[in-house]
C-alpha cells in the first residue's frame, strides 16, 4: 500500500506545482523536494525487509477480465533503482529551486510526473503497467525536451520517435509475446517460466523485441543519436533524466529479464557487442567535444553501453559490477551536470576553449567538479574507481574464453582510457587560463556538493553498498549472491589494467593539441541524427504525397470522394447483401408518409434556391424534421439532441455565410449537369441501400434487457440516459476525452488562422 | 448582427437558457437531459452572446479559458471514476440513494449526476473552444484592433531588451 502511496503522492506533487508556484516563486522546488523525500520515506519503510531478500507486492485488480493488475513490487533491485529516482530527484529539485529565475509551474509539474512514471517503472509488477509507465517517461521527457516549442522541437521529435514509437513498440512487442508463451502479465510469474520461455519457438523473438527497447531508451548505437540533442533541455531535466533515471531504464529492463533471457542466444551476443561499441563510440565523441553539456551527454552514452555490455554478460560479475557502476554513474553525473548548470550561471558560457581558471574565480565549484570529474576518469578513491575495477574484473574473466572475450577486454581497456582522456581534457581546459566567472551561492551549489561528497564517501566506504549491491544481483540472477565492495583489493591484473587505462588517458590529454581536432574531423561520421532526419522528412514527404488530392479548397474534390465511397458501398450492400441481411420491417405508418413528404417538399427548396442564407436555414429545416421522426419514432431524448445540434450547426454555418456572397454563383452549364447526374446516382443508391436494411425492426435482446434491468440497477428512468452514463459509462468517457481533445485542437486551428505570421 | 434589438433579447434569453440547461441536465437521469443535451442547450446562450456582443471586454487576457471547463470536467469525470476503486468496486460504478424528506417527499439522488456534470463541463468547453475565436462579422474591427495593439506592445517589449 505504502508502495502504491508513493508513486501517487510524486503525481499529486506534479498536479499541485502550479499552485505551489503561484505561492512561493521558486522556492515550491523546494517544497516538492521535500514532497519527494516523503515518497522515499514511503518506499523506505520497507528498506529493512527488502535487505533480508523479502519482496515487498501490492496489488488491486485494473483489468481483471484480461488478468491485468496494478501491482507493484520492491526487490533488491527495483530498490537500487528506486533510491537512484527518489535520492536524485530530492537534490534535482533542490537545485532547480536555485537554477531558475523565477519558478517554473510547467517544468516542475512534469518533472514530477516523470518521476511518479519513473517509480512505477522500478516498481511494476505487471507487464501491462510497465509498458504504460515507460511509455510516460518517453512523454514526459518529449515535453520537457520540446520546452516552449522552438529550439528544443526537433530534438523532442527524435527522442519521441525513437523511446516511444521505436522502443515503446518494441517493449509491446515483447510483452505481449512473453504473454502469449506463459499465459500471464505478472512479472514475477514471468521470471519464474524462464523454461518455458526459452523452450518456446518464439523465445528469441521477445528478448529481440525488449534488447530493442532497452537499446533505444538507453541510447545505445545506432540508436544514440537522440540523447546528445536531448540537452537543449534545461540542467535540471538533463541531470535528472537523461544521466541518473530514465536512460537507465533500459538498464533496468535489461536486467530485470536477465533471469529469462540469460540462456537465450541472441540475448548476451547482442547486449555485449552493441554495448562495446556504444560504449567506444560514445567515449570518442565525448573526447572531441568542447560544450561541456554535449561532453557529459556523449559520455552518458559511453558508460550506458557499458553497462549494457555488463548486463548482457551477466553472471555475478557481470551484474554487481553493472550496479556498482549504475550507482556511481548516478551520483558522478549527476554532480557533473549541476555542476555544469552552476558554472553557465555563473560564468556565461560551458565552451570548454572560453572556461579557465574556474580554481581561482570560484574555487568551491572548481573543487566539486573535480571531485566528479575524478569520479568519472575512475581514478582512486571515489566510487567511480571501485564501479571500473569491477567492469575490469567481469571482462577479464570474459577474455579467457577465447579471441572474441579478449577482442573484448581490449574495447573495455581502449573506452576506459578515452574516458580518463576525456574526463581529464575537462580539467586540463576549465583550470588552466584566465579565470572568468565568480563564485554561485551556496545553496545552488550545495546540490552537486553533496552527490560529490557522496561518491568520495562511498569510495573509502563501499562496503556501505554491500546490503543494496548485493540484493539487487540477488534479484537480477534470481539466486542470492552475498557481495563485497571494496576499494583496494591488493595487486591485481584489473589494477594494471586501470593503471595502464590512466597512463593512456594522461597522454592523449597531454597531446590534446594536436590529438583532439584530427580527431574531430574522423569522428563527424559516428553521429546519426542525419539519418534519422532523412528517414523522417521522407516519411513526412510521403505523407504530403498521399494527400495532395485533399490538398486543395474546392470543395468539390473532396466531396467526390465521399460520394464515390457511398456509391461503391450502397453498390456492394445492395448487390451483395444476403437475402437474410434484408430487414422484415413492418410497414409504414401514415405518420411516416407526412414526414416524408415534408422532407422531400423541403429538400425540392433548397434545391431550387439561389440564396445561401435560405439554403443554410432550409437544411437546417431538414434536421428539424428528422428530430419530429425521432420524437413519432419514440427517441426523445435524440431529437432533443438533434435540434440543439442542428440550431447550432445553422448559427455557425450562417455566421461563416455572413462573409461570402449572399447568392451562390452562377456555374457552367456542363458543371451544373455533372452535379445534378452524380447527386441522382448517389441519392438513389443511397436510398436503395437504406431500403434494403432499415425497417421497424422488433426490440432487440440487450434492448430489452436495459428497459428491465436500468430502474433497477440504476435508479434512473431514462433509460439512454442510464447507458451513456452508469452501463457504458467507459465509453463515454473516452468520447468526452476526445471532444476536450478535439476542442483544444479547434482552438489552436482557429487561433493560428488568426495569426499567419506564427 | 449587433443591433439593440438582438442584444436586448439576448440579455433576457441568456439567464432563461441557463436555468433550462440545469433542468436538463438535473433530469437527466429520469427524463430526456441529461449533461450532452444540457451543454448543447447552455452552448446556444454561449453564441447568442457571442453574436451579439463579439469577444467580451479584455478576452485577449483570458484568452485559453475554454481548458478550465475542459480540464474541469475531465477531472470531475476521472475522480467520480475512480472514487469506486477506492471503496473497493469496479471503476466508475455508480451509486444510488433514496430518502423521505419533510417538504419534499420521496428525493433521490444518484452518484451519476456527478460524472453527467463532467459531461456537461467538457462538451461546453469544445463548443467554447471553436466560438470563443470565431471570427463573426461586425467584430473583426474589435479583434483587428486588439491585435494590432498586441503587437505594438510586443514590439515595445522587444525594444526594451
Amino acid at each position: 500500500m505504502t508502495l502504491a502511496a508513493a508513486v501517487f503522492l510524486l503525481a499529486v506533487l506534479g498536479a499541485s506545482a502550479p499552485l505551489l508556484v503561484r505561492v512561493a516563486g521558486r522556492n515550491a522546488a523546494y517544497w516538492l523536494a521535500l514532497g519527494t523525500a516523503a515518497s522515499g520515506v514511503l518506499v523506505g519503510v520497507h528498506v529493512p525487509a527488502v535487505l533480508d531478500g523479502e519482496v515487498v507486492q501490492w496489488s488491486a485488480a485494473w483489468i481483471p477480465s484480461a488478468g491485468i493488475e496494478l501491482a507493484l513490487r520492491l526487490d533488491g533491485l527495483a530498490l537500487l533503482f528506486a533510491a537512484l529516482v527518489i535520492g536524485i530527484g530530492v537534490l534535482v529539485l533542490a537545485y532547480t529551486a536555485r537554477y531558475a529565475e523565477h519558478g517554473d509551474a510547467r517544468l516542475l509539474t512534469v518533472l514530477m510526473l516523470f518521476a511518479a512514471a519513473m517509480l512505477g517503472i522500478v516498481l511494476a509488477d505487471d507487464l501491462v503497467l510497465l509498458f504504460v509507465a515507460w511509455e510516460l517517461t518517453s512523454i514526459t521527457s518529449f515535453l520537457l525536451i520540446g520546452g516552449d516549442g522552438t529550439e528544443g522541437r526537433r530534438p523532442a521529435m527524435r527522442a519521441l520517435l525513437t523511446t516511444a514509437l521505436g522502443g515503446g513498440v518494441a517493449l509491446l512487442g515483447g510483452v505481449l509475446v512473453i504473454a502469449a508463451i506463459t499465459g500471464t502479465y505478472d512479472l514475477g510469474e514471468t521470471l519464474a517460466s524462464a523454461d518455458a520461455i526459452a523452450a518456446a519457438p518464439l523465445g528469441w523473438l521477445a528478448a529481440l523485441l525488449l534488447a530493442l527497447a532497452a537499446f533505444t531508451k538507453s541510447a545505445q548505437w545506432p540508436f544514440h543519436f537522440w540523447l546528445p540533442g536531448a540537452m537543449v533541455a534545461p540542467t535540471p531535466v538533463s541531470t535528472y533524466l537523461h544521466a541518473a533515471t530514465m536512460v537507465k531504464a533500459g538498464i533496468y529492463l535489461a536486467a530485470r529479464f536477465t533471469p529469462v533471457f540469460a540462456e537465450t542466444q541472441p540475448w548476451t551476443a547482442l547486449l555485449v557487442v552493441i554495448g562495446l561499441v556504444t560504449a567506444l563510440v560514445g567515449a570518442v565523441r565525448a573526447l572531441v567535444a568542447t560544450d561541456l553539456k554535449a561532453l557529459l551527454a556523449h559520455s552518458t552514452v559511453s558508460t550506458l553501453g557499458f553497462l549494457t555490455a555488463l548486463i548482457g554478460l551477466g553472471g555475478e560479475h557481470g551484474i554487481v559490477a553493472a550496479m556498482t557502476f549504475t550507482v556511481a554513474h548516478a551520483l558522478y553525473k549527476s554532480t557533473l551536470f549541476m555542476v555544469t548548470g552552476v558554472i553557465d550561471h555563473e560564468a556565461g558560457t560551458r565552451d570548454l576553449d572560453r572556461l579557465g581558471g574556474l580554481h581561482r574565480s570560484m574555487p568551491w565549484t572548481a573543487g566539486v567538479l573535480v571531485l566528479g570529474t575524478l569520479s568519472m576518469a575512475g581514478i582512486p578513491p571515489l566510487l567511480g574507481y571501485v564501479a571500473k575495477e569491477e567492469l575490469l574484473v567481469a571482462f577479464r574473466e570474459l577474455a579467457g574464453h577465447g579471441i572474441l572475450g579478449m577482442v573484448a577486454l581490449v574495447t573495455v581497456v581502449v573506452a576506459a582510457a578515452l574516458t580518463v582522456a576525456y574526463s581529464l581534457r575537462i580539467l586540463a581546459e576549465v583550470l588552466s587560463g584566465e579565470p572568468v566567472g565568480h563564485a554561485a551561492p551556496a545553496s545552488f551549489l550545495a546540490p552537486p556538493a553533496i552527490v560529490a561528497v557522496l561518491g568520495l564517501v562511498l569510495g573509502f566506504g563501499a562496503s556501505l553498498l554491500d546490503g543494496l549491491v548485493s540484493v539487487a544481483t540477488t534479484a537480477a540472477l534470481a539466486e542470492r549472491h552475498d557481495v563485497h565492495l571494496s576499494l583496494w583489493h591488493g595487486v591485481t591484473a584489473e589494477v594494471a589494467l586501470s593503471g595502464l587505462a590512466i597512463v593512456v588517458g594522461v597522454a592523449i590529454v597531454a597531446a590534446r593539441r594536436g590529438a583532439v581536432p584530427a580527431l574531430r574531423r574522423r569522428a563527424v561520421p559516428l553521429t546519426g541524427d542525419r539519418g534519422f532526419d532523412a528517414t523522417y522528412d521522407a516519411v513526412l514527404r510521403s505523407g504530403s504525397w498521399i494527400a495532395r488530392p485533399f490538398l486543395t479548397t474546392s470543395p468539390a474534390s473532396h466531396i467526390a470522394w465521399v460520394l464515390g465511397a457511398i456509391v461503391v458501398i450502397g453498390v456492394a450492400t445492395t448487390a451483395i447483401a444476403p437475402p437474410g441481411a434484408r430487414s422484415a420491417g413492418a410497414p409504414s405508418t401514415p405518420a411516416d408518409w407526412v414526414v416524408t413528404s415534408l422532407l422531400a417538399a423541403v429538400l425540392i427548396a433548397m434545391i431550387i434556391t439561389r440564396d445561401r442564407f435560405v439554403a443554410a436555414v432550409l437544411l437546417g429545416l431538414v434536421g428539424f424534421i428528422l428530430a419530429a421522426w425521432y420524437v413519432v419514432l419514440g427517441a426523445p431524448d435524440l431529437a432533443l439532441t438533434q435540434l440543439l445540434i442542428e440550431t447550432l450547426t445553422v448559427v455557425l454555418v450562417v455566421l461563416v455565410f455572413s462573409r461570402l456572397e449572399r447568392r451562390f454563383a452562377r456555374t457552367a452549364r456542363l458543371r451544373r449537369r455533372t452535379a445534378i447526374a452524380s447527386g441522382a446516382v448517389v441519392g438513389v443508391l443511397a436510398g436503395a441501400a437504406a431500403w434494403t436494411f432499415t425497417g421497424r425492426e422488433r426490440l432487440s435482446e440487450p434492448g430489452r434487457w436495459y428497459l428491465d434491468n436500468a430502474l433497477e440497477e440504476t435508479g434512473g428512468h431514462n433509460v439512454v440516459n442510464t447507458i451513456l452514463v452508469d452501463f457504458r459509462a467507459i465509453d463515454t468517457l473516452g468520447e468526452i476525452t476526445v471532444v476536450a481533445v478535439a476542442g483544444i485542437g479547434a482552438y489552436a486551428l482557429l487561433y493560428l488562422a488568426g495569426r499567419p505570421d506564427r | 448582427m449587433n443591433t439593440v434589438i438582438v442584444r436586448a433579447s439576448v440579455r433576457a434569453l441568456t439567464p432563461l437558457i441557463a436555468l433550462l440547461a440545469v433542468v436538463l441536465l438535473f433530469r437527466g437521469h429520469d427524463a430526456p437531459g441529461g449533461g450532452f443535451i444540457a451543454a448543447l442547450a447552455a452552448s446556444a446562450a454561449v453564441v447568442l452572446r457571442r453574436v451579439a456582443f463579439g469577444p467580451a471586454p479584455g478576452y485577449s487576457e483570458r484568452r485559453g479559458r475554454f481548458a478550465l471547463f475542459l480540464g474541469t470536467g475531465l477531472l470531475l469525470a476521472v475522480v467520480y471514476g475512480l472514487v469506486p476503486i477506492v471503496l473497493g468496486d469496479t471503476f466508475l460504478e455508480g451509486a444510488k440513494w433514496s430518502a423521505h424528506l419533510p417538504v419534499l417527499g420521496e428525493v433521490k439522488l444518484a452518484s451519476s449526476l456527478i460524472f453527467d456534470a463532467g459531461v456537461f463541463l467538457i462538451v461546453l468547453g469544445g463548443v467554447r473552444a471553436v466560438v470563443d475565436e470565431f471570427e463573426f462579422e461586425g467584430h473583426r474591427d474589435v479583434r483587428a484592433d486588439e491585435e494590432t495593439r498586441e503587437l505594438h506592445e510586443g514590439d515595445a517589449t522587444e525594444g526594451a531588451r
